[in-house]
């Protein structure tokens, strides 16, 4: 039940990271503020999301695969978040 | 638990809608990609709501990740791309509006009358696919019917995917510019620690395929993806489409079914049935043998997008 409790926190807290992240890539000004709020919310969304269904997963394995999932997720984020970056600076006058 | 399902549902529903419109108005090229990859995404969700894990996979390796790149790469490639960008000409005239409205309406119209007039319950083989799963070389059921009680279905479309090589290959004859892209070095860094995870990944899905979700397109696609990224990286060159080797790796998934498919029909029963016993090995062969071949077919494509001259003697690594 506890577990239950901690891990509904969990995941409601990463979806508040979402949401935020959403927001911001809505409503920021330009391209570097909007990756900034997006890869900021997205990996400690994404993380926090994740550790909240590796306490109801209730078998190591699967939470591991989610530790694995969380982690390529962030390197893919970095990567792209530095592309996107690069090729805006390249664009710039 | 259910109120939400269907909330999610519909949510699903309606944001797929949303996007199919979204992606035929939008004003340029480039987004409309953007937003079919999107729609690729959300359909595959929708596919693993309806239980269909398999189409799902497919359809996120396939329908949006691929087909994305695929679409990316042509734009790129387009010749009038900068115009293209720019401005896309909407439909004009009010006569063709009103017969596209009305056709397309009519049609639904049909549609909805169908789904009232479906038979209750609907037409389906899933009993008699489960009643002779015993006897499949796969103990999963998709892949029982696609590779076993359907084989012969799966060898076309190996040779549908092989034909479209030919025939791109054949379009394709111009320069290969290499990509230039800001910030390279992060892109390899990230694709070497991808690398291994995406080989690994294919062989899972392959070997997984038997008894579970997954199977030799999924894990060809990956294949396929880990191919495209080396490239896009500038940590390989395109193979060399006119080296022997490549053109009989190509075509080893075809090749490796019909041997099978021969094999069969000499020693056993029939085309593609199998022996007792000998179903799950042989599913595995062509699997493999399709794994690999999907894989270069669709970076293949990807490289002929790209323009590479596949008569052209040059380096050639994979």
């Amino acid at each position: 039940m506890i577990l239950q409790l901690l891990a509904a926190l969990l995941i409601l807290a990463g979806l508040v990271f979402f949401v935020a992240g959403t927001l911001g890539l809505l409503r920021f000004p330009d391209v570097l503020c909007r990756i900034h709020a997006l890869t900021k919310a997205d990996n400690i969304g994404l993380g926090l999301v994740a550790a909240g269904l590796a306490l109801l997963a209730g078998s190591w394995a699967v939470a591991l695969k989610l530790l694995l999932i969380w982690l390529l997720v962030m390197a893919a984020g970095a990567t792209t978040a530095q592309l996107v970056a690069g090729h805006h600076q390249q664009e710039k006058p | 638990m259910s109120t939400l399902g269907l909330a999610l549902d519909l949510l699903l529903g309606l944001a797929l809608v949303w996007l199919a419109w979204r992606t035929l108005a939008a004003p340029t090229l480039f987004g409309a990609i953007v937003l079919f990859i999107a729609f690729g995404l959300l359909m595959a969700l929708a596919w693993a709501r309806l239980d269909a894990p398999d189409i799902a996979l497919a359809e996120a390796a396939v329908g949006a990740g691929l087909t994305g790149v695929l679409l990316l790469a042509a734009l790129a490639d387009l010749h009038q791309g900068e115009q293209l960008l720019r401005q896309r000409e909407p439909l004009r005239g009010w006569p063709l509006q009103l017969i596209l409205a009305l056709t397309t309406l009519g049609f639904f119209g049909l549609l909805m009358l169908a789904l009232l007039d479906l038979p209750s319950p609907p037409p389906s083989l899933a009993e008699q696919v489960f009643s002779h799963l015993d006897r499949a070389g796969a103990s999963h059921p998709v892949t029982a019917v696609l590779l076993d009680f359907r084989a012969w279905d799966t060898l076309l479309e190996i040779a549908v995917l092989l034909l479209a090589v030919i025939a791109a290959w054949s379009l394709g004859q111009h320069p290969h510019p290499t990509p230039r892209i800001a910030g390279r070095e992060v892109l390899q860094g990230l694709v070497r620690l991808l690398i291994p995870f995406a080989v690994l990944s294919a062989g899972y899905l392959v070997w997984r395929g038997a008894h579970a979700p997954g199977g030799a397109f999924q894990a060809g696609t990956v294949l396929a993806a880990a191919g495209i990224l080396l490239l896009l990286a500038g940590l390989a060159r395109p193979f060399d489409g006119g080296h022997w080797i490549w053109r009989a790796l190509l075509a080893s998934g075809l090749f490796i079914f019909i041997a099978v498919a021969l094999g069969t029909l000499m020693f056993g029963h029939g085309a593609l049935d199998y022996p007792d016993g000998l179903g799950h090995g042989l599913i595995l062969l062509i699997e493999l043998g399709l794994t690999l071949a999907i894989g270069l077919t669709f970076v293949a494509l990807y490289a002929c997008e790209r323009g590479e001259a596949p008569t052209q003697q040059g380096g050639s690594d994979g």
